[in-house]
């Protein structure tokens, strides 16, 4: 236990009590190092606690551990910041856990509660910021560890690590980037709470520079073909979580009154004079289709509820309707 | 009726997700991707380990998700070996 009243001697390493709130293997992750390093884990609180018959990596880590595992929706009830005072919790850590944190929860711990964020705040705050970045065609991201205040995601900042988007990454592998940056600046404040919590940054974010994003999806997640090829691609990329669900779904179309979602579509290069939206020749199970400026392939659409190749589906000649949420 | 080859290589993939993914997996035609059991960060170094191990390298425009539905049609996707992403007709698809 940490003495109360002046912390940790610098350079000596503190026994910290921490109370996980976590999700997926980067939730696993977290708490495989917290074990690692000796620290006591009050609880991990996981969505799986409540759902025994349902995978949970967290859960089942937890459990191999010997560490105490409760419902995740536990930190809504009221009362539950006296059950985090009573138990002495240090520091409260959330990763990737899908409630928000009532704010005298937040307070209850000794050194703050910290989130980590997939996003460059005070930029790109809220939900689907990895999309978000994506569909506004930003070639560099960042994940944030950042302490957690009643406003969400507006608290201090105490680590970023920033990232290059690259033309070939889509949702998912930029989410993927993020664990992998994050997972390390998580050890990082864990190790700096453990030795030296004065040290742990808290930089004030800059109101001016803030965005937050909310539940919608741009352009009422309609395609809109008369856009330069660039607009078109990187709102699929957005969405595109492939083998996983998409919290956008996919940008969809229509074709001869049929709706066409599409799922994975490229840049080509190539200018083109056709009319946007209208279908050219097949590639591979790919078909090339017109946008404002160039010509896009389009490799798979989800038609009727399966994904095929678009080439299945998409004839030479056909064309993309361009009203009712098709044009600009 | 499934080759001894074919067997071995579930196993090998059966353990590449205990020992490497951390993940235990209750049998091999669990749906790994339906139960939750495949996350993002997962599927990502399942696709590394794969290549790594079995030089099988997955274009993402043409991914499948059904060969990874579970650790038999991972083996299966293995075994069909180079050129199984091609498009498939569109009987197959």
């Amino acid at each position: 236990m940490i003495d109360r009243t002046t912390g940790p001697r610098p350079e000596s390493r503190a026994r910290l009590r921490i109370l996980l709130l976590a999700e997926e293997a980067a939730g696993a992750q977290v708490l495989r190092m917290i074990a690692e390093r000796g620290h006591v884990v009050v609880a991990v609180m996981t969505s799986g606690a409540a759902r025994p018959d349902s995978p949970s990596p967290v859960r089942d880590l937890a459990e191999r551990l010997g560490c105490p595992c409760w419902p995740a929706e536990w930190v809504r009830e009221r009362g539950f910041s006296e059950r985090v005072r009573a138990a002495d919790v240090d520091l409260l850590l959330n990763v990737h856990s899908l409630y928000l944190v009532p704010g005298a929860v937040l307070n209850a711990s000794r050194l703050g509660s910290y989130n980590m964020h997939p996003g460059p705040l005070p930029e790109y705050a809220g939900r689907n910021p990895v999309s978000w970045a994506l569909f506004r065609g930003e070639t560099t991201h960042a994940v944030t560890i950042h302490r957690m205040v009643p406003e969400v995601d507006a608290g201090p900042i105490a680590y970023q690590a920033s990232f290059d988007i690259e033309e070939r990454d889509s949702a998912l592998t930029v989410s993927v980037k993020c664990v992998q940056a994050g997972v390390p600046l998580i050890t990082r404040l864990v190790d700096t709470a453990a030795t030296n919590p004065a040290a742990i940054p808290a930089i004030g974010q800059d109101r001016s520079r803030r965005s937050y994003y909310g539940r919608d999806v741009p352009q009422g997640g309609q395609l809109i073909w008369p856009r330069p090829a660039r607009d078109v691609v990187n709102f699929t990329r957005a969405c595109d979580y492939v083998p996983f669900r998409s919290p956008w779904g996919h940008p969809v179309g229509r074709v001869d009154g049929r709706q066409v979602a599409v799922v994975k579509a490229t840049r080509t290069g190539v200018r083109c004079a056709a009319p946007p939206g209208a279908v050219s020749d097949v590639v591979g199970g790919a078909v090339r289709v017109a946008c404002a400026d160039e010509w896009v392939l389009v490799h798979r659409v989800l038609t009727d509820g399966q994904l095929v190749y678009a080439s299945r589906t998409l004839r030479p000649g056909q064309q993309f309707e361009t009203e009712n949420g098709g044009r600009e | 009726m499934i080759t001894q080859e074919l067997a071995g290589l579930r196993n090998q993939i059966a353990a590449l997700f205990a020992d490497v993914l951390k993940i235990e997996v209750p049998s091999h035609d669990t749906n790994l991707l339906a139960t939750g059991l495949l996350d993002s960060l997962g599927f990502v170094e399942l696709l590394l380990q794969l290549e790594r191990r079995f030089g099988i390298h997955v274009e993402m425009e043409s991914l499948e998700p059904e060969d990874f539905r579970s650790i038999e049609s991972i083996a299966a996707f293995i075994e069909a070996g180079p050129g199984s992403q091609l498009p498939r007709s569109p009987s197959e698809t």
